[in-house]
């Protein structure tokens, strides 16, 4: 899987600070399964708000809340989740991608 | 590998909950993953569900009481009406938490288990130590118990009024008795005839012995299974899921969130009628 990238903004006017993640998949059918493995599990905190969608190849993943902390705490965890669902994806998904 | 092949597999099922956030999440990802990739219906499943039907599986125990004791969960459950019905519990910690927080306080080894070498020693022990007996109506308690004991040990040892395998007797002893005790209570109040014991404290010889004498005064008969089975494993989820699955189960994705509590009674039991029989 190709690198993903960041990107981070504080947004004066709510008092949010949120967090953008796009993440680069072979297909768009692939970029589905990880929106469907990490979709239904929300925040544990609810101040914590992460919103996945999909678009082209990319999963889009942002992330808003109301300390900088928390924001760190949510995507660090993300991040572990999405690198499980990548190596799932690599041990038993399609030879090749456009296959699911 | 078990060298089967995705289209060899009916559904992907998975632990719901109750556990631990992270470990019930990590797994839960790879079940959603593999099932998208083959296509196929996912499962959540009720970690104590799968307790019991491996245990019922394996054993054969028809339409048990079971006593599902284990280092995070202490219950007695029966079936009755499409649900498995909690008839009494710990309402503190875990009995095979009490056992292990124990072994701790006497430096026994955790290989391959405290509960282990608790029981190995307490075959040596001779002396039975007068422990407090917490069982409250159907329900029990252990923290009393294990804080009692965490402060009496030193002194009884410095003494030489007991040994640690006098502990060990004594505490096994006294805790088995409050599971047997609440345990035959359910049996009466069903009308049941088989009592099953799942969960990791389950592999306890000398609890399957305990609740061996009291089914026989009974006419009734104890269902067990050794560590293989009675332990956490992959298997007894696969074997809840397959029972939820054959008779019309599916989590769809945005279902199939994880949740750290989530009782035994709240599974609606699809796969037996009101008898208790398979459908």
């Amino acid at each position: 899987m190709a690198t993903s990238s960041v990107k981070k903004t504080v947004e004066r006017n709510s008092g949010l600070l949120s967090m953008e993640l796009r993440v680069p998949f072979p297909s768009q059918q692939l970029a589905l399964v990880a929106y469907g493995s990490l979709f239904p599990d929300p925040e544990p905190r609810k101040e914590i708000v992460k919103k996945l969608r999909v678009e082209d190849k990319e999963l889009v993943v942002l992330f808003t809340a109301p300390q900088a902390r928390l924001l760190r705490v949510a995507f660090h965890s993300f991040l572990d989740h999405l690198d499980m669902t990548i190596q799932t994806m690599e041990k038993f998904g399609p030879a090749d991608p456009q296959d699911v | 590998m078990a060298k089967v092949k995705p289209q060899d597999i009916d559904c992907v099922a998975y632990t719901k909950g109750p556990g631990m956030g992270a470990p019930l999440v990590s797994t839960a990802v790879v079940a959603r993953t593999v099932a998208q990739l083959w296509n196929k219906p996912l499962l959540g499943v009720n970690h104590c569900i799968g307790h019991i039907e491996m245990g019922r599986r394996v054993t054969g125990a028809v339409n048990p009481v079971v006593l599902y004791v284990s280092g995070g969960n202490t219950q007695v459950i029966a079936y009755q009406l499409k649900k498995y019905r909690i008839f009494g519990e710990t309402i503190d910690i875990a009995v095979g938490n009490c056992l292990d927080r124990f072994a701790r306080v006497l430096k026994i080894s955790n290989d391959p288990s405290p509960g282990y070498n608790i029981e190995q020693m307490a075959k040596k022990g001779e002396k039975l130590i007068d422990l407090p007996y917490g069982v409250k109506g159907m329900d029990v308690s252990f923290s009393g118990i294990l804080s009692y004991i965490e402060d009496a040990a030193q002194s009884l040892l410095d003494s030489k009024q007991a040994t640690p395998e006098d502990l060990c007797f004594s505490l096994q002893e006294t805790v088995f008795a409050m599971l047997v005790e609440i345990t035959e209570r359910a049996m009466a109040h069903c009308g049941s005839e088989e009592v099953l014991i799942v969960g990791g404290v389950g592999c306890n010889e000398r609890l399957q012995e305990m609740m061996g004498i009291m089914a026989a005064e009974r006419g009734a008969k104890v269902f067990a299974t050794d560590e293989r089975y009675c332990i956490d494993n992959g298997a007894m989820i696969a074997q809840a899921g397959w029972e939820m699955f054959r008779t019309g189960h599916v989590t769809p994705l945005v279902d199939s969130w994880c949740t750290q509590r989530f009782r035994t009674d709240e599974v609606e039991v699809t796969w037996r009628d009101d008898s208790g029989e398979p459908i």
